[in-house]
């Protein structure tokens, strides 16, 4: 079975942006601790997020549901959410899907947190 | 062979030369018998000229004997020099005749080899031309079920974000149609407090009237005022009545609404169905994008193995020219040794008759026992 772990980090020169890293697979199966996860930093009160995806290997359907389902309220609520350092096989799906209308994403995380400046 | 031939020519001569030249003597001796050529008539003379003569003849024909066995020496010796060599030589006939049925047997194989390695060859760039088309036609296909599974998840794409819109605007009217809810428990509260009013409006009236009615001729007009009061306020309760209904009627299909919105089942199935579908497209381009690169590998491979078969096919058609003329060479070396069979049959006729002639015993006189026996009649 597919395994997905995440870390968050604060970052930028206000430490105001949640930098959440995902390890491994984010499938049907998994998607829901991802977005369980989401949810709790969104809770806690940082609209201002960027998913750290250079060490995902897949992002299923549900997965980018995901993304797509909170950004509208974080932008509502004076935030966005990013991606980062997507791997070639998953920016071949990003780009399919053509979220590339919905959501940004960057070669690193450095340059996502420069766009929050 | 030409040494032996020359040898033996040689030697012929040779003896030819002696015997001639040893016959023209005794020829002359014996003319000079035949003229009778004697110096003297008489009869002493005579025997005594003519056993000169004859001892001369019996020398001379001595001196051929001589020669003729030196001669049968070198013969023999050319003979037995002829039979060693041609017993060598037939050793190494036979093993040239065996070498060649080898050769012949085994050039024969090669060219029945070659042209079946050419039939392979060709049907093989046939089959590499027929694979080729197979699979240009499945990369079409690849590539068309590649498009389809691109338009596919396009779509997944779009639905993702219906129905991500979908959930926060039904979340949004959930959260609207509550507050209008809450909104009509509290007209509700308002009209039960009208109905209440109402209600007490009327029994005011209708203690009015009673009071108005004691008053007698006094309190007349106040009982019409109270009259029309208790009028109005069944009229009031009534329509208080009617509203409370209406409102409870709103209530109750606001929180119908709420409960169907907050019943997202059908919802989370759809997109489950949604979700579902799009991990199969992308399954889908994933695999296609593996069946392309074998299908690339293949056609690569193809293309190598179709440059082998081609370059294969020249050079065995290449070799077979070389077949071809290797066997007009053999050819020519069969004939060659047919002719040299009917050389060496030749030989042999030759060397027979060369023994036969020369070294006959039969042939040669006899000169040991004294006078030929042609004296003596």
């Amino acid at each position: 079975m597919k395994n997905v772990e995440m870390q968050v980090e604060m970052a930028g020169p206000k430490k105001d942006i949640a930098v959440i890293r995902v390890y491994g697979y984010v499938d049907s199966d998994t998607s829901r601790s991802v977005s369980k996860f989401l949810e709790d930093v969104i809770k806690s009160g940082h609209y201002r997020i960027i998913f750290d995806l250079e060490r995902t290997e897949y992002i299923s359907s549900a997965g980018w549901g995901i993304f797509i389902g909170e950004v509208r309220s974080l932008r509502e609520n004076g935030g966005d959410l990013k991606l980062a350092g997507m791997t070639p096989e998953v920016e071949e799906i990003f780009k399919m899907l053509e979220f590339f209308n919905v959501l940004k994403s960057f070669d690193t995380v450095k340059a996502a947190i420069s766009d929050y400046a | 062979m030409a040494a032996i031939i020359l040898a033996t020519s040689l030697s012929i001569w040779l003896i030819k030369h002696f015997f001639t030249l040893s016959l023209k003597k005794t020829s002359e001796l014996l003319g000079e018998i035949a003229l009778f050529k004697a110096p003297t008539t008489s009869d002493k003379f005579r025997e005594v000229f003519l056993n000169d003569v004859i001892n001369r003849v019996v020398d001379q024909l001595k001196g051929q004997q001589n020669t003729s066995k030196q001669i049968q020496q070198t013969l023999n010796g050319i003979i037995e020099g002829w039979n060693r060599t041609l017993r060598t030589h037939q050793t190494d006939w036979d093993l040239w005749q065996k070498q060649l049925a080898l050769l012949n047997q085994h050039f024969d194989q090669i060219k029945s080899q070659c042209k079946k390695i050419l039939v392979v060859n060709q049907s093989l760039i046939k089959s590499d031309n027929g694979l080729a088309s197979s699979m240009e036609e499945m990369a079409r296909d690849v590539m068309l079920t590649s498009q389809t599974a691109n338009e596919g998840i396009r779509s997944v794409g779009r639905e993702i974000r219906a129905i991500s819109d979908l959930k926060t605007t039904m979340g949004s009217s959930a959260t609207v149609i509550k507050d209008l809810g809450e909104l009509s428990k509290h007209v509700g509260q308002f009209i039960s407090t009208i109905a209440a009013i109402s209600h007490r409006t009327q029994l005011l009236a209708l203690n009015a009237g009673i009071e108005a009615a004691r008053a007698g001729e006094a309190g007349r007009g106040f009982s019409v005022v109270a009259n029309e009061i208790r009028t109005l306020s069944e009229s009031s309760k009534k329509t208080t009545e009617d509203i409370a209904a209406l409102i409870r009627e709103i209530e109750q299909r606001t929180q119908n609404v709420i409960d169907l919105m907050q019943n997202t089942k059908k919802l989370e199935e759809n997109i489950r169905v949604v979700y579902t579908a799009g991990d199969t497209f992308m399954d889908i381009v994933r695999e296609v994008k593996q069946i392309h690169t074998v299908v690339d590998q293949v056609n690569q491979t193809l293309q190598s193995t179709s440059n082998d078969s081609e370059l294969l096919y020249a050079m065995m058609v290449k070799l077979k020219e070389e077949i071809d003329r290797t066997d007009r060479s053999l050819h020519i070396v069969n004939e060659s040794n047919k002719h040299q069979q009917e050389s060496w049959e030749a030989i042999q006729t030759f060397k027979t008759e060369t023994a036969n002639q020369f070294l006959d015993p039969g042939s040669q006189p006899n000169l040991e026992s004294g006078r030929p026996d042609i004296l003596d009649a």
